[in-house]
């Protein structure tokens, strides 16, 4: 898995690509805890993210309740499989998700 | 030649040899390689200089021989020469006596005639038969003389010269003979003599002493014409029948020829001379007159001996090397010139005899000369030869020394260099022999080694180094006790999750049946499965999957198990398990501070009337086998969010009725996202595909022993990822 960050004013866009699963759902986390202070707008780029465990779905959890606070948050360019995750763990309509 | 080099060269070199060794055989090699170079140079240049002094030394030696040859046969020829000169002069000296005689002789003479009044007339005897024996003088006449009468005034004046005569006669004649006058050109002639001439009394009858035409001698003309003192040639006349000789000089009054005064001497007081003469070297000498004749000479015989008719002209002899030396010595020169006489050689050495024209030769034999040379050439050869010996001997006894001295280096190089490898690889065996007794697990072991170098600072390090490792090794222990201890917990952990699922199937009844295996991965997952009878009518069941792993999700897995179950069992409103399944979540929710979340799917089923409702939050669809239609597909499933993610989610229960043999297939993402190697999840389209195929109908065991070894076909020898869970369920 890569994280790609891109702040732009109090818009930060994390590219995430590869595989999001409970060997690298640590890191994730990490980066949301350490860059979100003042962001306003949590931009999700899943292009090419090709694969999602619940682990991954624990940070994106704890990414939506963090920006429930402070802002807003919204995951776009889902692929298909990552979706079909997102629909099937009711994350999808909990979640802004832009195709 | 070169591959055996190599190969030697690679033994060498591959050979395993310690530091020590090395050390050595590079001391060694060095020292070694260097004074052999430094001898070798040593050693050419020695034998160079050696070749250079030897052949230097020859060539001195060889000018030596030359040079000294040359200037000894330079100083024999002058020496020859020079004995020739003084010989010359002794002779020279005779002559020089009867010519200052005569010189005295003259001047009184010239004295007489011109200064007439210092003396007084005197009377002279006129010779008489039987006169002789003593020296004593006489006036002769001339013929052509006819007035004597006329003469007697001059004869008077003169005749005081007549003790002069004889005096002079006398010492000059002293054992011999000689002859002193005054003959004026007046006619007469005073004679001194210790006898009368022949001639006075030419046969006993005679009464009067005979004329003497003495004017018409040579002497007497030479006198006059000449005006000077001169030598007649040699002549035979003295009355011992030896060679003769006269001086004679003019004297004149008042400017006047007045007549000749001379001395006529026997030559003996010469030959005396040659004859004394005492050449080394078997030479012999003689004297040679102006005309080239012998006058006398040691020799009895042979072309150089004396001629006694003074006939034999030298310079004309046949032999061309004579007649030259004839020509040289007749000449006036002086000198020296090689001669061969009979195939002997000669050296003839000749000098002038200044008061007459005659001159002086020695001949001596070359051989001694020769011999001469030859034994300075010889002395100088062997002298030569002793010192290049002696060069020789030195550069010998340098050599043994040198390589004396090399042997000495070498012993002390090699001394040296065992000595020092000892000292240098000494510290290192006894840093590999602390080395191995801390390896050994001795870590309270301290090298102490003070060299005060780099073996030194390798010790320090290895005692940090052992410092360092001893805390490491406590920490390690310290961390793999912890370790251990945490696996041990872990594994316990783990039994005791075990534990918490049901194992017992088997509830004695008929019509239903339920089966469910959990096959953990390495670590406590989050997995688990669950069904408890609700009543004797109503089975409830659950699949769930905790997000994450480990302990934290094995944790919450238990709470998760247990609050679901006490909800469920204890639900308010029965047949309301949305309304379970909420207030799960809520209980949930509180201190959730993780953000854990759980997938689940839960059902119930009224075992009498087959009516399954069931609430799926977040789960994977289960399949369903309608056995009527021997065909699976996936339940459908309300997509409701998971459990313990937010608080307040409203749930949505859905209903299903089974019919007989009709089977649910629960099932945790294990299963669907089970990856092979090539990280190709199972996917749940093949699942439905394999149960489509399989036997559904199959006990319940085998059914699920059938998926996992399609999932187990499927990932191969990749490690299991995650928790396989599965429960079937089939109403009968």
């Amino acid at each position: 898995m890569e994280i790609t960050k891109e702040l732009n004013g109090t818009t930060l866009t994390l590219i995430i690509s590869g595989r999001l699963d409970a060997s690298n759902a640590q890191e994730l986390t990490s980066t949301l805890n350490s860059s979100l202070d003042g962001v306003k707008d949590l931009i999700f780029d899943f292009t090419n993210l090709k694969y999602v465990a619940s682990a991954g779905l624990r940070a994106l959890l704890m990414a939506q309740k963090r920006m429930n606070k402070q802002g807003s948050m919204k995951i776009c360019h889902v692929d298909e499989t990552v979706m079909e995750v997102l629909e099937m763990t009711g994350f999808a309509d909990l979640m802004t998700i832009e195709p | 030649m070169k591959e055996k080099v190599l190969r030697i060269w690679q033994n060498l070199t591959s050979r395993k040899m310690t530091i020590r060794q090395k050390m050595l055989i590079l001391v060694l090699s060095c020292s070694v390689i260097s004074i052999l170079i430094l001898s070798a140079v040593m050693l050419y240049g020695m034998l160079a200089i050696r070749a250079e002094a030897i052949e230097t030394c020859q060539e001195i030696g060889e000018m030596a021989a030359t040079r000294s040859s040359a200037t000894l046969r330079e100083e024999e020829y002058a020496h020859l020469v020079f004995l020739a000169q003084e010989e010359a002069d002794n002779i020279d000296s005779v002559l020089n006596e009867i010519k200052s005689c005569v010189e005295m002789l003259q001047r009184t003479a010239t004295r007489i005639s011109n200064q007439p009044w210092e003396y007084s007339p005197r009377r002279i005897a006129e010779p008489k038969r039987g006169d002789g024996g003593d020296y004593m003088a006489w006036v002769f006449y001339s013929p052509l003389l006819l007035d004597r009468q006329s003469v007697q005034e001059e004869l008077s004046l003169a005749a005081n010269m007549q003790d002069l005569l004889v005096e002079v006669a006398a010492i000059v004649g002293e054992g011999e003979s000689a002859t002193t006058y005054i003959a004026s050109s007046s006619g007469f002639i005073i004679e001194a003599d210790n006898a009368l001439p022949d001639w006075c009394f030419p046969n006993d009858s005679a009464t009067e002493p005979a004329t003497f035409n003495f004017m018409e001698r040579e002497w007497f003309r030479r006198g006059r014409t000449e005006g000077k003192l001169f030598f007649t040639a040699p002549y035979f006349g003295g009355r011992d029948g030896g060679l003769a000789i006269s001086c004679a000089a003019p004297y004149y009054r008042n400017g006047t020829f007045a007549g000749v005064v001379g001395l006529g001497a026997s030559l003996s007081a010469i030959s005396h001379i040659i004859f004394n003469i005492e050449l080394d070297k078997h030479g012999s000498c003689f004297v040679l007159d102006g005309d080239g004749h012998i006058l006398f000479s040691q020799d009895e015989s042979g072309v150089l001996a004396a001629d006694k008719k003074l006939t034999n002209d030298l310079r004309r002899h046949e032999n061309q090397n004579i007649a030259l030396i004839a020509k040289e010595m007749t000449k006036g020169s002086e000198g020296i010139i090689p001669l061969t006489i009979d195939g002997e050689n000669y050296y003839v050495a000749f000098s002038p005899i200044k008061n007459i024209n005659w001159s002086f030769g020695a001949v001596v034999n070359a051989s001694a000369v020769t011999e001469l040379l030859n034994a300075n050439r010889e002395f100088i050869k062997s002298a030569t030869r002793e010192e290049v010996g002696d060069i020789n001997k030195k550069i010998r006894l340098t050599i043994f020394f040198m390589v004396f001295a090399v042997a000495v280096i070498v012993l002390i190089a090699s001394g040296a260099g065992w000595w020092l490898s000892k000292k240098f690889t000494e510290p290192i065996l006894e840093l590999s022999n602390n080395v191995r007794e801390i390896s050994s697990g001795n870590f309270d072991k301290k090298i102490s080694i003070q060299t005060g170098d780099e073996i030194e600072h390798l010790a320090t390090c290895f005692n940090a180094m052992t410092g360092e490792l001893q805390t490491y090794m406590k920490n390690l222990t310290a961390v793999t006790a912890e370790r251990e201890k945490i696996s041990t917990e872990l594994n316990v952990a783990k039994d005791i999750q075990r534990g918490m699922l049901p194992h017992d199937f088997d509830f004695n009844r008929s019509d239903f049946e339920i089966f469910a295996t959990m096959n953990a991965a390495r670590e406590v997952g989050g997995d688990f499965y669950d069904f408890y009878l609700l009543d004797e009518n109503h089975l409830a069941v659950t699949v769930a999957d905790v997000s994450g792993k480990g302990i934290p999700a094995s944790l919450f897995m238990v709470i998760s198990k247990t609050v679901l179950k006490n909800f469920a069992t204890f639900a308010a409103s029965p047949d309301n398990y949305a309304a379970v399944l909420s207030c799960a979540n809520n209980q949930l929710c509180k201190g959730n501070d993780e953000m854990m979340f759980v997938t689940v799917f839960f059902g119930v089923l009224e075992i009498s009337t087959g009516r399954f409702v069931y609430v799926n939050g977040g789960h994977n669809p289960p399949v369903i086998y309608h056995r009527a239609a021997n065909s699976c597909e996936f339940l459908s499933v309300k997509k409701n969010f998971v459990l313990a993610g937010m608080e307040n989610v409203q749930f949505k229960q859905q209903e299903i009725k089974l019919e007989h043999g009709d089977l649910i297939f629960a099932y945790t993402d294990g299963v669907n996202e089970a990856m092979n190697e090539a990280h190709e999840e199972y996917t749940s389209a093949r699942l439905l595909k394999f149960m489509n195929g399989t036997n559904c109908d199959a006990d319940l065991k085998t059914l699920l022993a059938a998926v996992r070894a399609d999932v187990a076909s499927h990932v191969g020898k990749a490690e299991q990822s995650d928790d396989i869970t599965m429960l079937a369920l089939r109403r009968n």
